[in-house]
């Protein structure tokens, strides 16, 4: 065969094999890339109590800094075909980071409790303002719960390791709720409130 | 029409070479592999450890990674996740003499020292099959704790050091791996992973459950009440379906009169636990409910000294253990703490009355940070 031949064949032979890794390939060929991609998160936790389906969002879509008194947006839609008379807590706690060699995040600390008690008719919406009235701490990651408002508020101090419990702490997450929204306040974070990253 | 069979000799060649590039790459890419039951804690020889290894933790681990590490037979190999070689160096320095075989993972990023919570080993569907590394979702307070958002790339560092032995996938859930804690029949599921995950990955409780019984593929029992911590941290499944289960109650007896007196007035700081040791009737409830409900599964229990702060994350505990088997003996890495020589002998009476040889562990300098020695390694293959 002469050279010319060869170089065709081999030019052709490359080129192909190329253009079929390419093709029938795709995706990374890192072997520990994780590349699956987690199902999609839901996008508003919802809170149901007596059929009432409620959310929260961040009033005006705002993103909240350090300082800030954030206000939020419950929504509570009655898809059932009876009025419903609803208690809810919109609660909100704050984690500070840990110390570079622990192992969890301490305990987090409640910041406000905000109660609502109300009645949606059949097929109603209703959107109510919850005003925190709190100065958001710097450098927290702030989480926003609806829980039932069955028991009492109770004070909780941060839950950094140095922190000496005057009172009795309490567990923040409370089950009988959802997570609706999660942010950060640390300066280099991205500060827009969203749906929340459970954590 | 020149060369026109050299093209197509070209082609078919090319046609070839590319499709057998694409298929011995597929399963490189793909990381649907079929996995098997999650690794049990008390059954089986170690083949395969993992720890994590940062610097900045090096007072905190040493005198822990030296016993442990030290004690551990010829035929185990530990793998040291760090984030640089230099960081490797340090680990070696640190380790001391050892007969196990060490190799190092350079991740090339931040993270923690705390190997157990990264990931959930899965043993391999068929036997010589890989092993799958599930890690969740999201890492706790990454937005705010760059080293723990480093942590949340540890699963896929092992597996691109260790392919094809090894392979990552990330779950769609958010869980540490200390919330599970498995034998050979089932896995206990700590509450807590429910908030995180209940109308954030799931709409409901239910299908939760019914997801981490498909992934980790045995039976699930979610813990309805229990301590907040991770499940190593007062419980422990040893093996012929017999739970150890932390006692506070017990623990108060082996605790110095003044530190277990002054308990919940929060003037004291017995072995440094914030706010003092919690005896309160609140707390030995958590711990009697885990107790109650793995007696209802069947279980026999049997409960051993704990002291948990009134801070509900520093914890003098003896079920933060590694258990290894070798042929009949059953060998028990268990921590100590030094200054608490008391509770220390009454914790290790429980295992030796379970048959289980001791190998002690210093783990004086880990407790204070949230975590023993179950939270510091990792198994990732058991004979």
């Amino acid at each position: 065969m002469k050279t010319k031949e060869i170089l065709v064949v081999v030019t052709t032979a490359l080129g192909t094999a190329v253009l079929t890794v390419v093709i029938l390939g795709g995706g990374s060929l890192d072997a520990g890339n994780g590349a699956d991609t987690p199902a999609a998160k839901i996008a508003k936790p919802k809170f149901v109590r007596q059929g009432v389906e409620m959310t929260l969002s961040a009033k005006g879509g705002a993103t909240f800094k350090p300082g800030d008194q954030p206000e939020f947006e419950l929504t509570a839609f009655n898809p059932t075909g009876k009025p419903a008379s609803v208690s809810a807590c919109v609660e909100m706690t704050a984690v500070s980071q840990p110390a570079l060699t622990s192992r969890v995040v301490p305990m987090p600390a409640t910041l406000c409790q905000m109660p609502e008690s109300f009645t949606v008719e059949a097929g109603e919406t209703k959107v109510f303002t919850i005003p925190s009235k709190t100065h958001l701490p710097p450098n927290q990651l702030i989480h926003v719960w609806l829980k039932d408002f069955d028991a009492p508020a109770k004070s909780s101090v941060a839950g950094t390791k140095s922190a000496v419990p005057t009172t009795k702490l309490i567990l923040v997450q409370p089950f009988n709720g959802v997570m609706a929204l999660s942010f950060s306040t640390a300066t280099n974070a991205a500060p827009a409130a969203s749906v929340a990253s459970a954590r | 029409m020149r060369f026109r069979w050299h093209k197509r000799a070209g082609v078919a060649i090319g046609l070839a070479v590319g499709l057998g590039i694409v298929a011995a790459t597929s399963h490189v890419r793909s990381t649907k592999v079929a996995s098997g039951p999650v690794l049990s804690e008390c059954d089986g020889h170690f083949r395969e450890l993992v720890l994590q290894y940062e610097p900045s933790a090096r007072e905190v681990v040493a005198r822990t990674y030296r016993d442990f590490l030290g004690a551990l037979e010829a035929d185990v190999t530990v793998r040291v996740v760090c984030p640089t070689r230099a960081a490797y160096t340090s680990f070696l320095e640190t380790a001391g003499p050892v007969r196990c075989r060490l190799l190092p993972i350079v991740a090339g990023h931040a993270m923690t020292t705390w190997s157990r919570d990264r990931w959930v080993a899965l043993g391999p569907a068929t036997n010589g099959g890989p092993t799958t590394l599930w890690s969740p979702r999201g890492e706790s307070a990454d937005e705010i704790w760059p080293a723990r958002a480093g942590d949340e790339r540890i699963g896929q560092d092992i597996a691109a050091a260790m392919y094809p032995a090894v392979f990552a996938r990330r779950s769609d859930y958010y869980f540490d791996g200390g919330d599970f804690l498995a034998d050979s029949e089932n896995v206990f599921v700590v509450s807590r992973v429910l908030p995180r995950n209940i109308q954030q990955t799931v709409f409901s409780r239910e299908v939760f459950l019914a997801a981490l019984g498909r992934e980790l593929r045995r039976h699930v029992i979610l813990l309805d009440e229990s301590p907040d911590h991770h499940a190593g941290m007062f419980m422990a499944s040893v093996g012929g379906k017999i739970m150890l289960v932390g006692d506070p109650g017990l623990g108060g007896q082996f605790t110095p009169a003044d530190a277990a007196a002054n308990a919940g007035s929060g003037t004291n700081e017995f072995m440094d636990l914030p706010g003092g040791p919690d005896f309160s009737a609140e707390t030995r409830h958590r711990f009697d409910a885990v107790a109650a409900q793995c007696a209802g599964a069947g279980y026999r229990v049997v409960r051993i000294p704990v002291v948990p702060a009134r801070d509900q994350k520093t914890y003098l505990t003896y079920v933060n253990v590694l258990m290894d088997r070798q042929g009949s003996r059953r060998i028990v890495y268990l921590p100590f703490y030094r200054g608490c020589e008391r509770l220390n002998a009454a914790g290790r009476a429980v295992w030796e009355k379970l048959g289980f040889e001791v190998r002690p562990v210093d783990c004086t300098d880990t407790y204070r940070h949230y975590g023993c020695l179950h939270c510091l390694v990792n198994v990732l293959e058991r004979g």
